[in-house]
Formats: C-alpha cells, sequence, structure tokens
C-alpha cells in the first residue's frame, strides 16, 4: 500500500475489484494468433545495428543527376524514343543508436533518344508535369527528414525513418513510381506515395481519371478487394481486414478516396494500395490488392 | 566509422568494415533479445489483452492492439536495451497502441460508448471496477497497473516513462477522486 492508512480501505476494495478486471475473458485463438504475427514480424529483417558500431554517422551524398547521355551508354538501351527512368539524386543516411535514417529521395527524369525532341503540346505538358512530382517529392521527403532530425536532436524516444522507390509502372501508356515511406515515430507508420503519369497526356492522373465519367468504378473495384479480403482472412486465420465488422462497424473501410494511390502491373491490371491502417489493423503493414483487367473493363475511357 | 549503402533497406546490413565482428555479435544478442520478447508476449499476453479491453471494451479491437502491439515489439526488438526490463517495455508500447487506436478512432468510440456499454453482472466490487473503468484513461492505467496488476510504482514509472513522484502524486489524486465518487 502506498499511503499508508489514508487509502487504506480503498486499495483494500481495488486489489479486490481486481477480480472482476480480471473476468475479461480473453478469446482462445488470441495465443494462436499472436504465435502468427510473432512468426511473421521475424520474417522481416530489420536493419538495426549494434551499438557498439553504430558512432554516430551523417553522410549526405549527392548523386550526379543521371543525364540521357548517361543512361544510354551505361544501360546500353537500343532504342529510339522517350526513356522515363526514377534515379536516386539524394540519399540520407543517419545512424545513432535509436535514430535510424535511411532515405533514398527520387527524382523522375525524361530522355529522348535518337529521336527529335517532340515539341508538341503533350510534351510540354509532359515536362511541368515532372518537373511538379519532382517538387513534390522533394518536399515531401525534406520535411520527412527535417522532422526525423528535429527528434533526434532532441533525443526524443526512439526513432526511423526509411523511404525508398521502385518504378512500378513503365509501359507503352503509363509509368509510375512508388515511394514506401516507414516512419517510426514511438508506434510507427507504414505508407506509400504513388505517382502516376499518363504518358499520352503528360498529366498526372488520378483514379478516376481512367474510367467513363458516371460510370460507378467505385463500387466495381472496392467490391472485388472486399471479396479478396474475405478470402485472405477464410484463407489465413492470422490475416485480418476492416470488413463485415460487425461489432465496430464505424471502423469498416468505406470504399476507395479521390486521391487513392494506384498503378500497373505487368499484366496491366491495377494495383491499389493502400496505407497502414487504411483497410487493415496496423500489424497488416501497408497492402496492396490487385484488380484483374476483366473486372473493370468496360468502365475504362 | 562512416559508410554509405545504397542497398535496400530490407536487405541484411552489410557492415563491410571490421565492424563484421561486432554486428556478427550484435546478431546473436538481436536473436536472444527476440526469443525473449517472443517468450514474454506468450507469457504474458492475457494482461496485455485486458488492459487493451478496458482501452477499447470491444473484443476485436483489443485483439488487434494485442497484435499490433506484439508485432512491433517483435521488430523493436534492438530498442530494448535492459532485458530485465522487457515486461515493462511491452506494456509501454501496448499502452501507446491502445492509445493511438482511441485516438484515430475517437468518434466511433464516442458513439459506442453512448449506446451498448452496458455492465449486466451482479458482484461485490463490480461498482467499483464500474467506475473505475469509466476514469479517463490516464488514471484507470495507473488503477489497473498498481491493482489489478501488482505492479511497483517504480515499475509504472518505466511503462510510462514518467518520474516516480509524478506517478505518485497522481496515484495520489486519483484515489482521492474515487474516494469522492464513493461516498
Amino acid at each position: 500500500m502506498e499511503f499508508n492508512n489514508e487509502f487504506y480501505e480503498l486499495e483494500k476494495s481495488l486489489s479486490r475489484a481486481g477480480a472482476d478486471y480480471k473476468n475479461i475473458s480473453v478469446p482462445n485463438d488470441l495465443e494462436k494468433k499472436l504465435e502468427k504475427v510473432v512468426k511473421r514480424a521475424k520474417r522481416i529483417h530489420r536493419f538495426c545495428i549494434p551499438a557498439a558500431a553504430a558512432a554516430a554517422m551523417l553522410t549526405l551524398v549527392i548523386l550526379p543527376n543521371t543525364g540521357a547521355g548517361v543512361a544510354y551508354a551505361m544501360g546500353n538501351i537500343p532504342v529510339v524514343g522517350r526513356i522515363f527512368q526514377a534515379v536516386t539524386f539524394r540519399n540520407y543516411q543517419y545512424e545513432d543508436g535509436r535514430f535510424i535514417a535511411n532515405v533514398q529521395i527520387p527524382q523522375i527524369t525524361l530522355s529522348d533518344i535518337g529521336m527529335e525532341t517532340a515539341s508538341s503540346k503533350a510534351s510540354s505538358e509532359l515536362n511541368e508535369t515532372i518537373k511538379q512530382v519532382n517538387f513534390d517529392i522533394e518536399r515531401m521527403t525534406e520535411e520527412l527528414v527535417a522532422e526525423f532530425e528535429a527528434s533526434a536532436a532532441l533525443g526524443e524516444s526512439y526513432n526511423d525513418l526509411e523511404i525508398h522507390h521502385e518504378t512500378v509502372t513503365d509501359n507503352g501508356r503509363y509509368f509510375a513510381i512508388r515511394l514506401f515511406i516507414y516512419q517510426g515515430a514511438g508506434s510507427g507508420t507504414q505508407s506509400y506515395q504513388i505517382y502516376t503519369i499518363d504518358k499520352l497526356s503528360g498529366r498526372q492522373i488520378q483514379l478516376k481519371d481512367l474510367f467513363l465519367e458516371g460510370s460507378d468504378f467505385n463500387t466495381r473495384l472496392s467490391e472485388n478487394i472486399r471479396e479478396q479480403m474475405r478470402e485472405a482472412m477464410a484463407e489465413d486465420a492470422g490475416k485480418a481486414y476492416w470488413v463485415d465488422r460487425e461489432e465496430n462497424p464505424g471502423m469498416n473501410w468505406k470504399g476507395l478516396k479521390e486521391e487513392q494511390n494506384f498503378y500497373f502491373d505487368a499484366d496491366n491490371n491495377l494495383v491499389i494500395a493502400f496505407d497502414e491502417y487504411e483497410v487493415a489493423p496496423g500489424y497488416m503493414g501497408a497492402q496492396e490488392f490487385t484488380v484483374e483487367k476483366d473486372v473493370y473493363e468496360d468502365l475504362l475511357k | 566509422m562512416i559508410f554509405t549503402r545504397t542497398a535496400h533497406p530490407g536487405m541484411a546490413l552489410g557492415v563491410q568494415t571490421k565492424g563484421g565482428e561486432e554486428a556478427k555479435r550484435g546478431e546473436q544478442v538481436q536473436n536472444s533479445k527476440e526469443e525473449l520478447i517472443q517468450k514474454t508476449l506468450l507469457e504474458n499476453y492475457q494482461s496485455y489483452y485486458r488492459l487493451a479491453f478496458s482501452y477499447v471494451h470491444q473484443e476485436a479491437d483489443a485483439m488487434d492492439i494485442v497484435q499490433e502491439g506484439a508485432y512491433k515489439a517483435m521488430r523493436k526488438a534492438c530498442t530494448l536495451r535492459e532485458e530485465g526490463f522487457v515486461d515493462t517495455w511491452i506494456y509501454r508500447i501496448m499502452i501507446n497502441t491502445a492509445k493511438k487506436y482511441l485516438k484515430k478512432y475517437r468518434r466511433t468510440y464516442e458513439e459506442l460508448d453512448e449506446d451498448c456499454m452496458v455492465v449486466e453482472e451482479e458482484s461485490v466490487n463490480l461498482e467499483l471496477w464500474t467506475i473505475v473503468d469509466q476514469l479517463p484513461v490516464k488514471e484507470k492505467t495507473l488503477i489497473i497497473l498498481r491493482y489489478y496488476e501488482d505492479k511497483t510504482l517504480m515499475e509504472i514509472a518505466d511503462i510510462l516513462q514518467e518520474n516516480i513522484n509524478t506517478v505518485k502524486s497522481r496515484l495520489y489524486r486519483t484515489l482521492e477522486k474515487l474516494r469522492r465518487e464513493l461516498l
């Protein structure tokens, strides 16, 4: 007892009331689920340096801008046409015990190889778009790095920052770059940011730009994704998505957002990306769902 | 030591200097920490679940919180410094996860609190537990940890990352408040 006799009776009753607290029944399957979660977490190799090897280090590398000539020479690509590339133009690393950053900031470059640089309207629109996307990427990533540096300077809790990028679509029509962002402030969140560019119109596009005006593509796609969620949960009891939840239905996923991230896979199927917490509890991480072409083909523009 | 690495961060970290030995030893330490965390999670998961449940009052959500907390704890194994504090360290992660949940879905929980928080069973101490259950999260956590989970003030201070005197005075105020409500 902490406060002598002052609260003696109350503290005794509180201890007794513990029986009611312990009456909160724990679901039988929780233990099995936890074993699965633990297994899944172990599979992901965290980047974690032993403290002894972790002398504070800070490296900022500005990589040379990979221009057209270089890309051509290095890749030795025997093509004529327009080459889209995402190159890491800035690399930021920081390591100091609890604070770990590994950031690659990309830029999209465009080069015309073996042909006259087109000067059409679409072409100048495309250049504008790429400039805008690069600007957006730079601003967002710099903000995250600044936030990270501020908390590292203060030594507040623990913090990771990971950003890397990947070209996820590059076909005749579309180019898409995906940024993976992991921000580990306290509990940590994973998210994706995808920039999808229509090479034909030269514009950055949203999901709705793909579909006929007035068509209910959202319901069509969302229902397909919900179905995939149900199947995944039926197959693996360790998986959970926010669909068909009867208790607390306010939490169920409500459908695609206007600015939903998406790209196309190698077979031209639509891939929809979700941030952590968007469609599933946090331990499921960020999620992607592929919707087959024939599900939505008739609604395309 | 300075190195630059451009490899994918998901890959194992290749420290290519004389730090290699240290890295190997580090990996062993890492594995033993993971084992310890895993063991503690599976031993104490019922306590974590009850605490989570008393925050959200929903079975499915409390399960999510515990699973998510377990996942984070495993992934953050390297940040566990003192192995003797593994239990308080996991509690801290669970509480932070639960709070994040509450914050994210505050509106949903407020609606729920209004219409479906009905207690049915009768028992001598039920009244007291009901009052505790309705305390603000911070105070409720204190009471649960101290009287239901038998944690020392020291351990509670470590879980909440607060000064022990802060914990003590908050507990005092909470007890005063409870006594007033019971009168």
